[in-house]
């Protein structure tokens, strides 16, 4: 089973291993070379093997331009898989020279549960059905109204780092709201000195990163 | 690179683990993993490879993995 990280532009990989310790390979596919490692068997998903994934991901975002690849994408022939990405190299190359050599941070709430906190108390059951629809559509009103107050805040936060940022997207992480900064290699020591700055002092907010942007790709069928 | 998959800061090398600021290790491990499963490229889709215009074989290449279990329930 081929295990897939990332894809480049350029065939050149770093010295590294990938899951399990099995070395990583540079599979040439037209225009693009996928960064794989090879198994036997499909690989079991484990939070170890995922954060491998990741740290191969970052020392081949580190090396060359380079687009994270989701950690679970294997194929059992690389015939297939170089075929597949050869059918889409116009989408692929151009997300590897638009992300490529670019980190991600992100900016969100430090509270596991911002959005709940910032909901306030449950609203009391009503007595049938129409109480019940009421209070459903008055509960989510205020969650908008919350999440809307918390990328509110973010933003506000984070208006230092958005200076510094090539492009931002706002998304819904798994902590809750969260923006997700694009910078480049050239200038993310100076985005990591900005957030220290920002973030001196504040035990609301926190900021994440640098990785790969893996918020800045999307699926390519 | 250590396998607990911090990622860090150093433009001229190859990242070293390290969190920017605020917040223990744990939350943001939360936030890389969320990205590592749930984010970034995924290519899938099915290959037919022909002669001729004859059909010969078709090979499809699927995202086979979604969760992501803890270690201790590893076989």
């Amino acid at each position: 089973m081929i295990h897939c990280y990332a894809l480049t532009t350029d065939g050149d990989l770093p010295a590294t291993t990938g899951i399990d310790g099995v070395g990583i390979l540079a599979l040439a596919c037209g225009r693009l070379h996928a960064v794989v490692s090879e198994h036997v068997g499909a690989l079991r998903p484990t939070r170890e093997r995922a954060l491998t994934h990741a740290a191969v991901v970052a020392r081949v975002s580190a090396h060359s331009a380079a687009v994270p690849v989701r950690f679970g994408v294997q194929c059992s022939d690389a015939e297939a898989l170089r075929l597949t990405v050869s059918a889409r190299a116009d989408r692929l190359v151009d997300a590897v020279r638009r992300v490529g050599g670019h980190w991600e941070l992100v900016v969100r709430s430090s509270g596991e549960r911002a959005v709940a906190t910032a909901l306030g108390p449950a609203l009391h059951a009503g007595a049938d059905g129409r109480d019940y629809l009421h209070r459903r559509l008055e509960e989510e009103r205020r969650r908008r109204a919350a999440v809307a107050t918390l990328y509110g805040d973010l933003r506000r936060a984070s208006t230092p780092l958005d200076a510094l940022a090539e492009d931002v997207v706002e998304r819904d992480g798994p902590s809750g709201p969260e923006r997700c900064l694009l910078v480049s290699s050239s200038r993310v020591a100076e985005a990591v000195a900005t957030a220290r700055q920002v973030l001196a002092g504040r035990q609301d907010v926190l900021v994440g990163g640098p990785w790969p942007p893996y918020s800045f790709v999307e699926e390519v069928a | 690179m250590s396998g607990d998959g911090r990622q860090g800061l150093t433009v001229s090398s190859p990242p070293s683990p390290d969190v920017v600021a605020g917040g223990p290790d744990e939350a943001t491990l939360v936030d890389l993993l969320d990205r590592v499963i749930d984010r970034g490229v995924v290519v899938s889709g099915d290959v037919v490879l022909g002669v001729a215009g004859v059909d010969l074989v078709h090979v499809g290449v699927r995202l086979v993995l979604r969760g992501v279990e803890d270690p201790g329930s590893e076989q």
